[in-house]
């Protein structure tokens, strides 16, 4: 059917456990990590499997950067990075990769800003200079923006308003999190997205958009000095600028037991989130409870074989589909995930069914068995993920970007696998508990024959 | 010398001075670099240098694809990717939705109620055997046919029980009362989940007045009354028929060797029945008059769809149907329909054409969602928008960038071993030649402006589209 929209924003519910299956690389990747002086952090893989390149910029700015009033900048920003004056690179982008076959795209999440295409390798240096000079130079003209404006506004309703998935999400993130910018949404909170102006988005480029703000990933048919010499020619001489101090927030430890219920005109059955206030994985990577959360997920929910699958939807079938997520890779403290949709059962048949299966694992310790089939999947995910070079280039992206360190992805498996049964057991223990709840509920209007019982 | 010649020579003087004072003006307000009076930044002009030592060229990428029968006749491709110690497997069976009859969601079914259990192992243990290697186990139905796939690694230890446990998913389906209980009951929610969706009722719509009394306007889940009338023997039916050799291709892209390869699809065909070919489907039936449909929706936007019949996949009129979709709204930004309603006007977030082709027919299908107050506004623009195109056709720049990317996007198409073989699945299930891609390309490449709207003409009859807008009741939309 028709192609996939140009691919905007990151939201929580992706439900992809899988894309934590970090390629070890093995045959084909030699992989290159630096640093220029002006701070932008550079990783280079080759794969020389087809004259291909991917390449991406990361800039560390993304809605939790945003304080009230502006939230939705840093998306807005995304999208005036393709517009401006004739002979200016922003301007002149679609027109520059349009006539050169060159297929790009952005897209925001709370943690940052991503520019990112899938070239020909002999279009490498057109892009470096394009994203060079995109980062250098932007100028935000008040006629452009109007007119965008309109396209965002567009967007918000297509993905927001009208949709109710995402309405329920967003009413649960501002439950779920009550220290934490988490909590407001990407595209912005309405009042915002309807007031964004030009200045404000200028403003938001010249204050984040630096190489000391910037990770540049190239995954491809390239060769590693070569393409470092590029980097050097397109970037190097682009001064690093001081930055505003970062959001730090921590949720506090006793975040307290939290409940949302929404309806929406265009809902049809109900669904259901239930999230738990969790840390993530940080990058000095001293913590092993991120890791034990990440295997509690997969006992959960990695594949068919998962409890979840095998207990709640075959064996009981008490929802129409039904999931668990934790990912360690944000910037700050995160949620460890339960959500689904519901079929005839009401919603308390669903949430006294998970808390049975959280029981379960607090009470006995997963079997070695599960642990190995876990293991195994993401042991072979990483093989599969090393097939598409923009999984690659995302993956690669994401952890410098965060600031891992640069053999992160040849350990975190191993780190997974020295997690023991009561490990899990403990942070199932710990976490999974009343106090960091927050249950968010979406249903159809009330007086919709279809609408749920709560 | 009279008192003319004396003039005449002055004034060609004059002439002569205004003449180099304005070519030097000019010269000053022109300059011979790139547009732009702004004084050039270093990052600009390293960008105008990049950009003027681009080479022209895309190169393709080789890979060695070698093809066979199995020894009950099933075509077999293989591409040995050795760079990655894994094997990507796909199964093609014809056998879609434009199979189900009266039985509207028994392909998808089927194909769901498959891994849920074989003779010897239940859902659960089918689960555990495949994941307990790492493999991804896939299976999927649309109207012309069922794919089958399975990603595993190649080393020893995985490669062989993976390709029986496919082997034993596909031929011997154990189709137990309760998981077919519960699979239907899961169908038909998800069907009426689907109840207000605006897009998917337009699609129904699109589908049901483009090919009318047609089997491909079948909706593949299925309807509420549809689903309700299957039973356990129509599935065992269904698969039956069509999970036959006689329907069957496979492909392989993976790190295996020639010799393994070939026993896969010893393995896999012998597995099965021979049975019989699936017959031909007649083509729908022209439509000779346009149709307008509106659904009410509570939203804040309008969903706008205009569709028309098409072609089908092996139409020799196909590349040059996929050029003209490409430019008018295939092609990211800087298409037609996203450079006008997008960029120009801030109508829409996204706009997008497809050529939608099957093995018996096919649509062209043109998308959007505008605030309510706009709909009519954007539906007419397409319109103009349409209307011009099919007049005038592409501008030989439009058709220059499109070969482009078009070249761009089949190199990414053979980059990763998971897009080498959905392209080869699809080769072979229309039984298209070996080397399909190049001579795409090569066809496309030749295209003229002219070939294209030629093409136009004959495939796009404005005064027969369907249009399908859901959103607020007409005549009561929501203000912006």
């Amino acid at each position: 059917m028709a192609c996939l929209y140009p691919s905007c924003r990151c939201l929580l519910t992706g439900l992809l456990l899988i894309w934590l299956c970090f390629p070890h690389g093995g045959a084909l990747a030699s992989t290159t990590h630096y640093t220029l002086p002006n701070g932008l952090k550079v990783v280079i893989q080759e794969d020389h499997r087809a004259p291909l390149v991917e390449m991406r910029i990361i800039y560390l700015v993304g809605g939790i950067d945003e304080p009230p009033g502006m939230t939705g900048v840093s998306h807005a920003l995304e999208h005036m990075m393709f517009k401006g004056p004739k002979g200016s690179a922003s301007g002149d982008y679609i027109k520059i990769t349009s006539d050169l076959g060159i297929n790009g795209n952005a897209y925001t999440s709370h943690d940052d800003t991503v520019y990112h295409c899938s070239m020909v390798n002999n279009r490498l240096p057109v892009m470096l200079a394009l994203e060079a000079e995109r980062m250098n130079h932007l100028t935000v003209q008040e006629t452009d923006f109007a007119s965008e404006h309109q396209v965002i506004l567009e967007e918000w309703r297509l993905t927001s308003v009208d949709a109710p998935d995402e309405f329920g999400d967003e009413r649960f993130m501002a439950q779920a999190f009550i220290n934490n910018p988490y909590r407001q949404p990407v595209i912005g909170w309405p009042e915002d997205v309807k007031s964004l102006t030009a200045k404000n988005i200028q403003n938001w480029h010249d204050t984040w958009y630096h190489p000391n703000n910037a990770t540049l990933v190239i995954v491809g048919d390239v060769k590693t000095s070569e393409t470092k010499a590029l980097v050097e020619k397109y970037f190097g001489a682009i001064p690093s600028k001081p930055l505003p101090a970062r959001v730090k927030s921590r949720e506090p430890e006793n975040p307290g037991e939290r409940q949302v219920s929404v309806t929406h005109p265009q809902a049809t059955g109900s669904s259901l989130n239930m999230g738990f206030n969790v840390p993530s994985l940080k990058p000095d990577d001293s913590d092993w409870e991120p890791y034990a959360l990440r295997m509690l997920a997969g006992v959960l929910d990695e594949g068919a074989s998962g409890r979840i699958e095998s207990e709640l939807i075959r064996k009981q079938g008490v929802a129409l589909s039904l999931g668990a997520s934790y990912r360690p890779l944000e910037r700050l403290d995160t949620l460890f995930l339960f959500f689904g949709a519901l079929d005839q059962s009401s919603s308390e048949d669903v949430t006294t069914a998970i808390w049975s299966l959280i029981n379960q694992i607090k009470t006995t310790p997963p079997s070695s068995e599960e642990l190995q089939r876990v293991h195994s999947q993401m042991y072979a995910g990483q093989v599969f993920s090393g097939d598409y070079l923009p999984e690659r280039a995302f993956r690669l992206g994401k952890v410098a970007s965060l600031g891992f360190s640069d053999n992160w992805l040849q350990t975190f498996l191993d780190k997974l696998k020295a997690i023991t049964p009561e490990q899990i057991q403990q942070v199932a223990q710990k976490y999974l508990v009343p106090e960091r709840l927050t249950i968010g509920y979406l249903a159809p209007p009330k007086n919709d024959d279809k609408g749920d019982n709560h | 010398m009279s008192f003319m010649n004396r003039l005449s020579r002055k004034r060609l003087l004059l002439w002569v001075i205004l003449g180099i004072f304005i070519i030097a003006a000019i010269a000053l307000i022109r300059p011979f670099g790139k547009k732009g009076q702004k004084p050039i930044t270093p990052t600009q002009s390293l960008l105008q240098e990049a950009l003027s030592q681009v080479p022209e060229n895309i190169p393709s990428r080789q890979f060695d694809l070698q093809q066979w029968k199995s020894s009950l006749d099933v075509p077999v491709y293989f591409i040995p990717t050795p760079e990655l110690d894994m094997l990507d497997i796909e199964l093609s069976f014809t056998g879609g939705s434009s199979r189900d009859g009266l039985h509207a969601g028994l392909s998808a079914l089927t194909v769901e109620l498959l891994e849920s259990g074989s003779v010897q192992k239940t859902a659960d243990e089918i689960a555990r055997s495949i994941e307990k290697l790492g493999s991804e186990y896939f299976g999927f139905s649309d109207q012309d046919r069922t794919r089958i796939h399975l990603k595993t690694l190649s080393g020893k230890n995985y490669l062989s029980p993976s390709i029986s446990l496919l082997t034993e998913i596909i031929s011997q389906p154990a189709f137990r009362k309760d998981d077919f209980d519960r699979l239907k009951r899961q169908q038909l929610q998800t069907v009426e989940s689907l109840a207000k969706d605006p897009e998917y009722q337009s699609q129904l719509y699109l589908d049901k007045f483009l090919y009318p009394d047609h089997p491909y306007a079948s909706p593949g889940s299925g309807t509420e009354e549809s689903l309700a009338r299957i039973t356990l023997k129509d599935v065992q039916d269904f698969h039956r028929t069509y999970y036959v050799t006689r329907n069957l291709s496979i492909v392989m892209v993976g790190n295996i060797t020639r010799e393994q390869a070939e026993q896969i699809s010893e393995q896999i065909s012998l597995s099965l029945p021979v049975g019989a070919a699936a017959a031909a489907i007649p083509p729908p039936k022209i439509i000779t008059s346009g149709v307008s449909r509106h659904i009410p929706v509570e939203t804040e936007q309008v969903y706008i769809s205009m569709g028309f019949q098409g072609i089908n996949r092996t139409s020799p009129d196909y590349p040059a149907l996929y050029v003209a979709s490409y430019i008018f709204g295939g092609g990211g930004l800087s298409s037609i329909l996203m450079e006008q309603l997008r960029e120009q006007q801030g109508l829409v977030y996204g706009a997008f054409s497809s050529p939608n082709t099957g093995s018996f027919g096919g649509s062209f299908i043109i998308s959007t969602q505008t605030r309510a107050a706009e709909a009519d506004r954007t539906a007419s623009e397409i319109k103009r928008l349409l209307h011009d195109f099919l007049s005038q056709g592409p501008t030989e720049q439009q058709l220059r960038d499109a070969k482009k990317t078009i070249a761009s996007s089949f190199l990414e198409a053979t980059a990763s071993n998971a897009a080498l073989a959905q392209q080869f699945s699809e080769i072979a299930f229309y039984n298209l030649p070996n080397d399909e891609l190049d001579r795409f390309l090569v066809t496309i490449e030749q295209l003229t402006t002219a070939d294209i709207k030629k093409v136009l003409d004959k495939v796009i009859f404005p005064e027969r589209m369907v249009m399908v807008t859901a959103g607020p009741e007409q005549g009561n939309k929501s203000a912006d």
